[in-house]
Formats: C-alpha cells, sequence, structure tokens
C-alpha cells in the first residue's frame, strides 16, 4: 500500500501546522512511509512523524505565543472546570450561590475561547506560518 | 557539561551508513533499516546533520509510479570529512575499514 501522493487532509494540516523551515522533514517521512513493509513497520514510522510534528509544534508554540498567554492557556481551562464542579456539587462553604460559580465557569469558558483564538493569531499570523 | 553535538552512538551508526556509500543518495527509510533506527530517531538527526552542513539533500527526479517524491541525503564534501574526523576519535575501527573501503573503491 503506498500513501497517497497528494496526500490526505490529516497530512496537510500536520504540514500545516509544522513551522515553514520543517515542512520538507515531514514531506519527506510521509513520503516514505510508503516504503515500509508490513502495519506495524508503517505504525512506527508514522508515530515518529508523529513526534516530529509534535515537537516542532511545541517549539513553534513556545517561540510564538508569550508566556503570559500560555500561563493563561493552561489556568483558564482549569478555573473553567473547577467552578463548574463548584456550580454542581452547590460548594457552600463561600457562602455564595452556586449561580456565581456557573457564571464565572461560563466566563472562564469563554475566556478560553478568546485566548485559543489569540494563540492561533499568535502562531499562524505569522509571514509563512498560513496552511498552504 | 554540555555535550559534544554528534557524539551519539545513533549519530555514529547514521554516519558510517552515509560514509560507506559515500557519493550514493539516499533515503530515510533505507537508512533507516541499515541503521535500525526509528523515524522519530533518525529524522531529527538528519534535520541537525542539514542544519549544520555536513548533509546535502534533495527530492527524487523520478518517482515509483503512484508514489511520492521521495527526500534523499547524502554527506557533503565538508560533512565527509567532519563524520571521518570524528569517527576516528570515537569509533576508530569503523574509520578504519570506512578507509580500506575507500581504498578499495578507488583502486
Amino acid at each position: 500500500m503506498s500513501i497517497d501522493p497528494r496526500g490526505g487532509w490529516m497530512q496537510r494540516f500536520a504540514i500545516a501546522l509544522c513551522p515553514p523551515g520543517d515542512r520538507r522533514w515531514l514531506r519527506a517521512l510521509l513520503a516514505e512511509a510508503g516504503e515500509a513493509q508490513g502495519v506495524g513497520a508503517r505504525a512506527i514510522w508514522i508515530a515518529g512523524a508523529g513526534g516530529i510534528v509534535a515537537s516542532a509544534i511545541g517549539a513553534r508554540v513556545a517561540s510564538a505565543v508569550p508566556a503570559w498567554l500560555r500561563f493563561a492557556l493552561v489556568t483558564a481551562p482549569a478555573a473553567a472546570v473547577t467552578l463548574r464542579l463548584l456550580a454542581y456539587f452547590d460548594y457552600g462553604a463561600l457562602r455564595l450561590d452556586d449561580d456565581i460559580f456557573l457564571a464565572g465557569s461560563l466566563a472562564m469558558a469563554g475566556a478560553c475561547c478568546a485566548l485559543c483564538a489569540l494563540a492561533a493569531r499568535a502562531v499562524f499570523g505569522r509571514a509563512g506560518g498560513a496552511i498552504d | 557539561m554540555a555535550r559534544r553535538p554528534n557524539s551519539s552512538k545513533q549519530t555514529d551508526a547514521l554516519l558510517i551508513a552515509l560514509l560507506s556509500e559515500r557519493g550514493r543518495w539516499r533515503h530515510g527509510y533505507d537508512l533507516g533499516r541499515e541503521t535500525g533506527l526509528k523515524s522519530g530517531t533518525l529524522y531529527p538527526i538528519l534535520m541537525r546533520l542539514d542544519a549544520q552542513g555536513w548533509l546535502e539533500s534533495r527530492w527524487e527526479d523520478e518517482p515509483a509510479p503512484g508514489k511520492p517524491r521521495r527526500h534523499l541525503y547524502r554527506l557533503s564534501p565538508a560533512g565527509a570529512d567532519e563524520a571521518m574526523t570524528l569517527l576516528e576519535q570515537r569509533r576508530p575501527e569503523a574509520a578504519v575499514s570506512l578507509l580500506a573501503a575507500d581504498e578499495g573503491g578507488v583502486a
């Protein structure tokens, strides 16, 4: 079995996520996956490609997204989940109405969406970062 | 203490594979099969060697029918010299056999 020379949408998406300088390496890796004999060998080869994509994306995000935004991207979802759980279990120690926790949770969920959009803009809004 | 660049066993194995057929263009899967390295190990080394100018790379001119073009690699002249120097220090026995094979090929 050979890989579709034009590449499927997943391949194109993975390539687009990589920094422009690393894309030829991923294209090379994916092209050579067709050489692997057997499902297991091909899966190991593709898993290696996945690792390279993950590290390239990680480096790209680390270089493009400021530290405060990365911190907010981790803490905002955690806060949203915590507030939602407090509302769900009707937590009373703070003597606050659970609707306040619910509203806070919704606000944090909205903030998560906004932060994700900011991060995506920081990563893909750079020259050469557009999906090709 | 910082590690010396290109000082891993995996890098040695790749350099030996590339030096054993110095002028020949090789593709990644072929190198992986010869060295026993998986793609997740092989490609970061290839990327690093390329960034250091040790490697020449190009896309295959005429791919097999129905297959995508493969990326081909070989050591640059400067990279081959550097690699041989490195192997002489780290793997003298491999360097000697590579040199012997080289002289045999030239003769």
